[in-house]
């Protein structure tokens, strides 16, 4: 702990309480809880982020609406004091409370995340006392960690605070599981869907011409913000598109940007003023979102158990494969929102056990893996990456022996028309086993995912790595696997992999617990 | 870097570079500017060479606050790429709607593309919300027609947009 976080403990202990009477809120404006999706670049975010939204008058614009949200302040640890400390419990947290259009766009543009938000019906009684409840938090820190004391915890406190129809939070609390909560209780009204600042340029750009999409994606984008000529033709609709698709780009931008790019830009904020209003496109409201069905927001917690078989070697038993993640999530099984070709997962083990001989084995274990491939990279970054470490069985040394792996990758994604999307990684493996040694081979690594009609998901990969440092030998594995979701917690798999140790084909059912 | 003061003289880690406004290459690291000039609340500015997310290290966990921070006042942020608004509260009686007119002006860079796209059509949340900021509780003394005008006449250019809509207060 710094020296810092230790006067920030003492300040914990010693800071009073700023008690807030319980008055009656007259005439407050709407309330709502909001749920940003995951971030991958945080593993803090990895569950998503939970704050409430506040309008404290029926006619405060959007914009200024409170967000009270809680956050643990962490002051630039290390990566390692990070996630330890975020892991096992040391950082402090407090409530803070700042406009909704800073928060709204700290997420939506500079995070690139997708906002739920779900009306809370709450009585004027029950708003005053979910106000005193936050004004009570004022100048007080709290015990913060990743899995339980954190800003779901601490949302659902308030909101207990305020009524009954939510219970206090106990065990893992992850922010999908406290806006489940209130989706099922009388609290929830309406719901609305806010698309990150990718997600809403495709959508802009479903009503662009083939030509001007076209530009968008194949040109350098400050040459165009620069060619008055082409902005001039642009429709109005077009228009919305290029202003959100040059605000993204900028945000991949260092250095300033060139002058006759800068005139563009002010060029095409005037064209809106200058045209008809009968040729703009409708304005765009600032909140809360587009109307949706409630979201069908799943646990975190997975339970696979399958049924394996190796095709071609009819005497081989057959394999039972039971596996278990307790947090995170996979390709086949994205939160709403979440690209299906980005992962991150934290301590995943698979175990199986022959049907004719049962004897349990350890086939796999994931210690923590990350693999940044999704959809936004198409606009924003050119690289995607993972980074992995865990262990499985077969690999350089040995075709049935556990392999310790450290891996990590670059490479790109690209995403192709509809939800498909494909990678192609150069990567780089710290191998070992026991009674081996150990060896540096670099690979290749390349996949594709896709989603259809919503609950249809499919995957494949296929990796080869070759070692380096010690006698030549290489390693190959592929796998490619179709699910299909049975409702917000179950869904059947099919799942058919080559390795070092031959070739299997299983089916089973993925259980979110 | 802009500032709402000209001639305030600008130091990165300790050393001075210029004074307000600045526009000057700046070394490609993390580093704290300090920006002051007497009869102001001195401006210290976290600078970040991106504003892409920090994988790991993100200082408020659950999202960034984007590259530019003032941990004394809050106004200071970035508004393009390598471009800073910094604004500095003046100490005493001059402090009086400091912070009214350095949120109204910051909204108003930040947002310039959907103020724009509301003043077009002659409504909207984003011009509501400037026109509640720049009028404040009292009686409204800025409608939508002057923030059209502002618009026009600074080119819409964000900094000399901002300097309109703060002007008005």
């Amino acid at each position: 702990m710094t020296r810092l976080s230790r006067v920030i403990v003492l300040a914990a202990w010693l800071a009073p309480a700023v008690a807030v009477g319980v008055e009656t809120v007259e005439a407050p404006g709407p309330a709502y809880l909001a749920y940003a999706g995951p971030y991958a670049s945080s593993p803090s975010s990895a569950f998503g982020h939970l704050f409430l939204v506040l309008a404290s008058r029926p006619d405060q614009p959007a914009p200024l609406w409170d967000v009270v949200t809680f956050n643990a302040v962490t002051f630039e640890a290390d990566p390692i004091r990070y996630l330890t400390v975020g892991v096992l419990g040391g950082f402090l947290g407090r409530y803070s409370r700042l406009p909704f259009h800073e928060k709204a766009r700290e997420y939506e543009l500079l995070d690139d995340r997708d906002l739920w938000l779900v009306e809370l019906r709450l009585t004027p009684q029950q708003r005053a006392r979910l106000e005193a409840s936050i004004g009570n938090t004022r100048g007080r820190w709290y015990p913060y960690d990743f899995f339980r004391r954190n800003c779901a915890w601490y949302l659902q406190e308030v909101l207990v605070a305020a009524t009954d129809a939510v219970p206090p939070p106990s065990g893992f609390v992850g922010p999908t599981d406290v806006m489940r909560l209130v989706q099922g209780s009388v609290l929830a009204g309406s719901s609305f869907h806010r698309p990150s600042a990718s997600g809403r340029v495709r959508a802009l750009a479903t009503g662009a011409r083939e030509a001007v999409r076209h530009r968008l994606e194949r040109e350098d984008w400050r040459a165009l913000a620069a060619d008055s000529a082409w902005l001039e033709g642009l429709t109005g609709p077009e228009r919305r598109l290029a202003q959100a698709y040059f605000a993204l780009r900028t945000l991949e931008t260092a250095e300033a940007l060139p002058g006759d790019t800068r005139t563009g830009l002010a060029r095409l904020r005037l064209l809106d003023l200058d045209s008809p209003v009968e040729g703009l496109p409708p304005v765009e409201p600032a909140g809360p979102g587009i109307p949706v069905p409630p979201e069908g927001f799943h646990r975190y917690g997975r339970l696979q158990l399958a049924y394996q078989a190796a095709p071609g070697l009819p005497a081989t038993p057959g394999r039972i494969r039971l596996g278990y993640r307790p947090a995170m999530h996979d390709q086949a099984d994205p939160p709403v929102g979440e690209p299906g070709a980005s992962s991150l997962e934290l301590l995943a083990l698979v175990v199986s056990s022959s049907i004719r001989s049962p004897a349990i084995r350890l086939d796999e274990a994931t210690l923590f893996s990350q693999r940044a491939l999704g959809p936004s990279d198409w606009l924003r970054s050119p690289l995607a990456w993972l980074l992995e470490a865990g262990a499985q069985r077969g690999g350089l040394f040995d075709p049935t022996a556990l392999h310790g792996e450290v891996r990590g990758g670059l490479g790109r994604a690209v995403r192709l028309p509809g939800e498909h999307h494909i990678h192609a990684l150069a990567t780089l493996t710290v191998t070992g086993a026991v009674n081996h040694g150990l060896a540096t081979a670099p690979g290749i690594e390349v996949g594709l995912a896709g989603l259809a009609h919503e609950r249809w998901r499919y995957g494949a990969r296929w990796e080869r790595q070759h070692d380096v440092t010690r006698l030549s030998r290489w390693s190959e594995r592929g796998s490619a696997f179709v699910r299909v979701d049975l409702g917000p917690a179950l869904g059947v798999r099919l799942r058919a992999e080559r390795g070092p140790d031959g070739d299997a084909i299983g089916v089973g059912f993925d259980w979110y617990l | 870097m802009n500032c709402n003061v000209d001639g305030a003289e600008v130091y990165l880690d300790g050393l001075r570079i210029g004074t307000t406004p600045f526009s000057g290459p700046v070394a490609k690291s993390k580093g704290t500017l300090m920006v002051q000039k007497a009869g102001y609340r001195t401006s210290n500015v976290a600078l970040s060479t991106t504003i892409e997310p920090i994988f790991w290290g993100n200082i408020i966990t659950g999202g960034t606050l984007g590259s530019i921070t003032d941990f004394v006042s809050g106004a200071a942020y970035q508004y393009a790429p390598a471009s800073y608004q910094v604004d500095l509260q003046p100490v005493g009686p001059a402090a009086a709607g400091f912070e009214r007119k350095a949120a109204a002006r910051k909204f108003a860079m930040l947002y310039l593309d959907r103020i724009a796209s509301d003043l077009a059509a002659g409504h909207g949340d984003h011009l509501g919300a400037l026109l509640a900021i720049v009028n404040g509780d009292g009686p409204a003394k800025v409608d939508a027609s002057g923030l059209r005008s502002a618009l026009h006449d600074s080119d819409a250019d964000p900094v000399r947009f901002g300097n309109a809509v703060v002007a008005m207060i």
